[in-house]
């Protein structure tokens, strides 16, 4: 229980920090907000000129102090502000059409492939001398070396460009009705490529890693102890060997997570995937810097969460960091 | 006739593949362990104790194999088993308490989950019965069942080693085997766990395999003796004989004292030298570099051990018939 408070209260503490810095990074940004914002809306007339400054408080003149104020009290409200690339639409609002598909797409391949991976690794290690073992060793690290967007370029070359098996972009089908059968299946086929791009390119990290975990393991001595019980094999490698090895990965995996993000951003980007990392793309295209600022607070909450999530999965699978020992 | 024996181990070689190659660890070991009977094997580190244990068990995995012999188990020869059958032998018939107390107990499974999995998996038991069977162990090794939901790493270094006792024989096994079971533990946690193993034994009716590097821990309690140096036994025989008369050098060594012909008992800070190599034991005795009673045909001859009467084998060319200082 302690240690869930104490994770719940960095879990509140990081996400405050990032919220702050959130707010300063974009305003050291070289460009001015308002020359881009009235550069887009040239030939309006001067008086809607006005209250647009005035409503983003852009020249304001206030000092940055009050706005870094105004900008806490807002962000607590859930009022991120007005999208600029969009405006009038609340960037709330244009998130919400962004996130679904990110979360569709990257959470799941994510959890996918942390799962694929882990359970290759433990078959890997527990057959060890088997000649399939070593050579998904070698595979798996041959794959792990690509970069997501040279994967997803490859992909769409040959998947897209030249076989034409699959959408080059995009999500889905403009054609569809929305929510049909059919669109539901153009779903699927857009999300093929991008979604076997972010779990190939990680899926090898952490197969290898949760072999190497579970071969340390296995020459532990509850091992031993276990195989000289006549325990089933079932039992020794779930509940003695992987329930074990599996501890570091949980915590790999929160602690490369902003990576994995990172790269499921990119992919996005190389599909035109219409998801928060295609949208944070326009955004800095546009200097949309609200949109911008909420799509950095929503990442960066996303993985601040996650992690708190791997960190209570650790509480729940090791007694020892229950008790604060470890 | 004879009943048979709960261990009989008939010229057995196991060891380990290298790259140099095989390193030897047990090397033609015989003794037979009757019913209810407590056998002490004591070397140095390094001499094979352990290889021998997991020999027995059938532990020997990856690059350690038995090369050769006969392990009988009541009678049946374990080395030459299907695995499914020592599987079902495991804990049922054999159960061994480890050298590592510390590292033994798997760290994320509650103390009462590793207690009854053994039964769960041995016996037609529901989880109510298991968990009835390890509160009574627990009882035996003077643990408050309430350990049960706690975890290893809530358990002292001596605790663990009890709860570990307490798995050993919850399926009342015939034969428990012990290898170092006290190394890790302080002195006074040391006796009382060997007096709770002994008495345990007179309850219960097991045989033990006590393995330990410090004769000094099985004086008063063990049965016979056997005396290992570089992967064989060099001398045998019932305990007490064998304190008050012991005939291989390396036991006088290992006891720490050697008698002189004249004036009294001098201390000896363990034996000079070190073991042998496995990979390439010297050839003759393997005890005659270091021994300080060797003589010239030492260096070529491995003495065999051999019966020398009152029940006692020694592997000792100073023992052997018409010798000086032999046996009158
Ligand atoms: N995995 C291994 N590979 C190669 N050689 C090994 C291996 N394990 C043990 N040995 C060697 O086998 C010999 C016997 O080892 P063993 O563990 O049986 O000794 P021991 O008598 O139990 O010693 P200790 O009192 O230190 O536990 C040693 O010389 C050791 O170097
Ligand atoms: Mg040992």
């Amino acid at each position: 229980m302690k240690y869930f408070l104490r994770k719940l209260g960095m879990l509140a503490f990081t996400l405050f920090v990032s919220i702050s810095i959130n707010f300063f990074i974009p305003r050291l940004m070289p460009g001015d907000p308002a020359r881009a914002l009235l550069d887009k809306m040239e030939g309006l007339p001067p008086e809607q000129i006005e209250s647009v400054r005035a409503a983003f408080g852009l020249d304001t003149g206030d000092s940055l102090l009050v706005q870094y104020g105004k900008y806490l009290g807002n962000t607590l409200r859930g009022d991120l502000g007005v999208s600029f690339s969009r405006f009038p639409m609340p960037v709330t609002q244009v998130l919400r059409i962004a996130i679904p598909w990110t979360i569709g797409l990257l959470a799941l391949c994510m959890v996918i492939s942390f799962a694929l991976g882990t359970a290759i690794g433990i078959a890997a290690a527990w057959k060890r001398e088997t000649r399939l073992a070593s050579f998904s060793v070698g595979l798996f690290s041959f794959i792990r070396s690509f970069p997501y967007f040279w994967l997803g370029l490859i992909f769409i070359y040959f998947f897209a460009f030249r076989l034409r098996l699959f959408p080059i972009g995009g999500a889905y089908a403009v054609t569809e009705t929305r929510g049909s059968a059919a669109w539901w299946l153009s779903v699927l086929r857009h999300g093929t490529l991008p979604a076997l791009t972010i779990c190939v390119s990680s899926i090898g990290g952490w197969m290898l890693m949760m072999r190497n975990n579970m071969i340390n393991v296995l020459a532990e001595d509850y091992i031993t102890v276990a195989l000289a019980k006549g325990l089933p094999l079932r039992r020794v490698k779930a509940l003695y060997a992987a329930k074990n090895a599996i501890l570091p990965s949980v915590t790999g995996f929160a602690m490369s997570l902003g990576f994995v993000v990172g790269g499921g951003l990119l992919t996005e980007m190389v599909f035109s995937y219409p998801g928060v990392g295609y949208m944070l793309y326009q955004a800095v295209n546009a200097k949309d810097y609200p949109l911008m600022q909420a799509i950095f607070l929503f990442i960066a909450a996303a993985v601040l969460v996650a992690n708190f999530i791997a960190d209570i999965a650790v509480m729940i699978l090791d007694p020892r960091v229950r008790d604060g020992a470890a | 006739m004879g009943s048979v024996p709960t261990l009989e181990l008939r010229d057995l070689r196991a060891g380990y593949s290298t790259k140099k190659g095989f390193v030897r660890a047990v090397d033609g070991v015989s003794f037979r362990l009757e019913r209810g009977e407590f056998l002490g094997i004591a070397g140095e580190s390094g001499c094979g104790k352990s290889t021998l244990a997991y020999a027995v068990m059938r532990l020997l995995r990856d690059n350690a194999r038995i090369e050769s012999g006969q392990v009988l188990f009541n009678g049946t020869d374990v080395a030459a088993m299907p695995e499914a059958g020592v599987n079902a032998l495991r804990w049922t018939g054999m159960a061994m308490v480890f050298q590592s107390a510390m590292s033994a107990l798997n760290p994320v499974l509650s103390v009462g989950e590793q207690l009854t999995d053994a039964v769960l998996a041995h016996r037609n038991a529901t989880k109510a019965e298991a968990e009835a069977m390890a509160v009574e162990m627990l009882g035996l090794v003077d643990i408050n069942a309430d350990r049960l939901r706690g975890y290893p790493h809530q358990l002292s270094g001596g605790m663990k080693q009890r709860v570990m006792i307490a798995m050993a024989l919850i399926l009342k096994p015939d034969l428990l085997i012990m290898d170092e079971p006290t190394t890790a533990l302080d002195v006074v946690v040391q006796r009382s766990i060997i007096e709770k193993i002994d008495e345990l034994r007179r309850a219960l009716g097991f045989s033990v395999v006590f393995i330990t590097h410090d004769l000094s821990l099985l004086v008063e309690i063990s049965d016979s003796l056997a005396i290992m140096y570089a992967g064989k036994i060099c001398e045998y025989g019932r305990s007490r004989a064998l304190f008050d008369e012991p005939l291989h050098p390396y036991t006088e060594g290992l006891m720490g004292s050697f008698p002189t012909l004249t004036g009294p008992v001098v201390r000896m800070g363990g034996i000079e030298g070190r073991a042998p190599d496995l990979l390439s034991p010297p050839p003759g005795c393997r005890f005659a570099p270091r021994c300080a009673r060797a003589f010239e045909g030492c260096g070529r001859e491995d003495p065999a051990l051999r019966d020398i009467g009152g029940g006692r084998l020694c592997a000792c060319r100073l023992r052997e018939p018409g010798r000086e200082g032999g046996r009158r």
